[in-house]
């Protein structure tokens, strides 16, 4: 069998495939639901941030301050609050019935399958997945929360029933003290972990034309926050570490109101706020 | 509860540049995916996915060196996940291909739908596409040197089915 023969076979093949019709618009309102989505999900992973932190915790030592990163020892420190895109041309992490490594150093060896490949890379930690119980659908989410980390890579491993896929990410610069970025090969964004600053625009590209990160120290037992802006839009999602997101649209929103919901939609509390204007990368509420 | 927010900006995606790309790119997609799959259904639902992806990452994607063979390892990527699922759900092998296409050679179009999909990927993308060893192995996250393994052996496997 000669290429070119087959080569003209499967064109033969390609020709009689049936019409597909353009869906352009299905298409382009399923990007925005996902571009939604992915923010929405990072409110959601409050338990993979907390759960991963935990675990992080037993095999790093905290030094204080955004993660730093060890590269002479192989090892990157890793506290809760910064999210991590994976490259999701490589495929999507599964989470159904499986588990979750995260993997920093040296790239192995791409046979997937083999774990023993992984040789220079070292375990930073390890779960079972907390993701799944989320009421979310997180085996359709492009995107993992870990802990925070700087400059270096994390290589994610989702391991399942039938094999496990591998995954990396790539952790950006620090651009301040306050804010810490971070960068997949396709994707990035700005964060605020645990800062006084009370907002803040999310600084980068796309991500960055629109986000609020808001911390109002949200009762222990917040399940999900409701947003509502003055500019009539809302949403909801769950707050990760305190942290809410105000998505501003335009940046004409003047107020927004967020109320806490217990798991079982009950309201806590109450939360308003007046936005100051942006300045930088930050801005200001009161009350 | 329910998501009640319509945010006007997300729509501003640079729907211009992402419509060409969609328009030029999207058939093809879906052409080569449905001979690989042999499944136009998944094949187009993949394509859908990976493009939906695409635009909500218009610039990034945009941005990188092969818009078209990210959509499609997108898309490949998507279906493999599919197809896990449908086996594990039924807790049984991956299902036969659903669809051949009708060609002059039905021979040959059976022999192929009986390699192995991994091995169909890479018969697929080298010959139609005629992208290298390289290319193919970017497009499917396998190694040049598995590329070179499976191609081989699916064209040895041909030459064995098909009757000349």
């Amino acid at each position: 069998m000669r290429l070119e023969e087959l080569a003209m076979h499967l064109r033969d093949e390609m020709a009689s495939v049936p019409e597909a019709p353009e869906r352009l618009q299905e298409v382009t309102e399923m990007g925005n639901r996902r571009r939604r989505g992915r923010w929405l999900a990072a409110a959601a992973a409050v338990v993979v941030v907390t759960g991963l932190g935990v675990a992080v915790g037993n095999v790093l030592q905290p030094r204080g301050g955004i993660g730093v990163a060890d590269q002479a020892n192989g090892r990157l420190e890793v506290v809760p609050g910064v999210a991590v895109e994976v490259d999701e041309s490589l495929g999507e992490i599964e989470t159904i019935n499986g588990r979750l490594e995260i993997w920093s150093g040296r790239q192995a060896p791409p046979a997937a399958g083999d774990l023993d490949l992984a040789g220079a890379e070292q375990l930073l930690a390890e779960g079972a997945p907390h993701i799944s119980d989320d009421g979310l659908p997180f085996s359709d989410s492009p995107i993992i929360y870990l802990g925070e980390a700087s400059s270096g890579s994390v290589f994610l491993h989702g391991r399942h029933a039938s094999g496990w896929d591998r995954f990396k990410a790539i952790f950006g610069e620090q651009t301040t003290t306050d804010i810490v970025c971070v960068h997949s090969d396709l994707q990035g964004g700005c964060f605020i972990p645990n800062s006084d600053v009370t907002g803040g625009v999310f600084g980068e590209g796309e991500l960055g034309e629109s986000l609020v990160a808001v911390s109002i120290g949200l009762p222990s037992e917040t399940a999900v926050v409701t947003v509502t802006t003055d500019t009539g839009e809302a949403h909801w999602q769950r707050p990760v570490s305190g942290t809410a997101w105000i998505e501003l649209g335009d940046q004409s929103a003047n107020r927004v109101s967020i109320t806490a919901l217990d798991r079982f939609g009950a309201e806590i509390s109450t939360h308003e706020f007046t936005l100051g204007p942006v300045q930088g990368t930050t801005t200001t509420l009161g009350a | 509860m329910m998501e009640t927010m319509s945010d006007p900006d997300v729509v501003e995606l640079r729907p211009d540049r992402f419509e060409t790309f969609y328009r030029q790119h999207r058939d093809e997609v879906y052409r080569v995916l449905a001979v690989t799959l042999r499944d136009p259904d998944l094949a187009a639902e993949s394509t859908d996915e990976a493009m939906a992806r695409a635009f909500a990452r218009w610039s990034s994607v945009r941005a990188g060196t092969n818009p078209k063979g990210w959509v499609y390892r997108v898309a490949y990527n998507y279906a493999i996940d599919r197809l896990r699922r449908r086996r594990r759900e039924m807790r049984r092998p991956m299902e036969p291909p659903i669809w051949e296409p009708p060609t002059p050679r039905p021979d040959l179009t059976a022999a192929i739908s009986r390699l192995s999909l991994d091995h169909r990927a890479v018969v697929v993308l080298r010959c139609l596409h005629d992208w290298s060893e390289a290319d193919v192995a970017a497009a499917l996250g396998i190694a040049p040197g598995t590329v070179k393994s499976r191609l081989s052996r699916a064209l040895e496997r041909l030459r064995q089915e098909v009757t000349q």
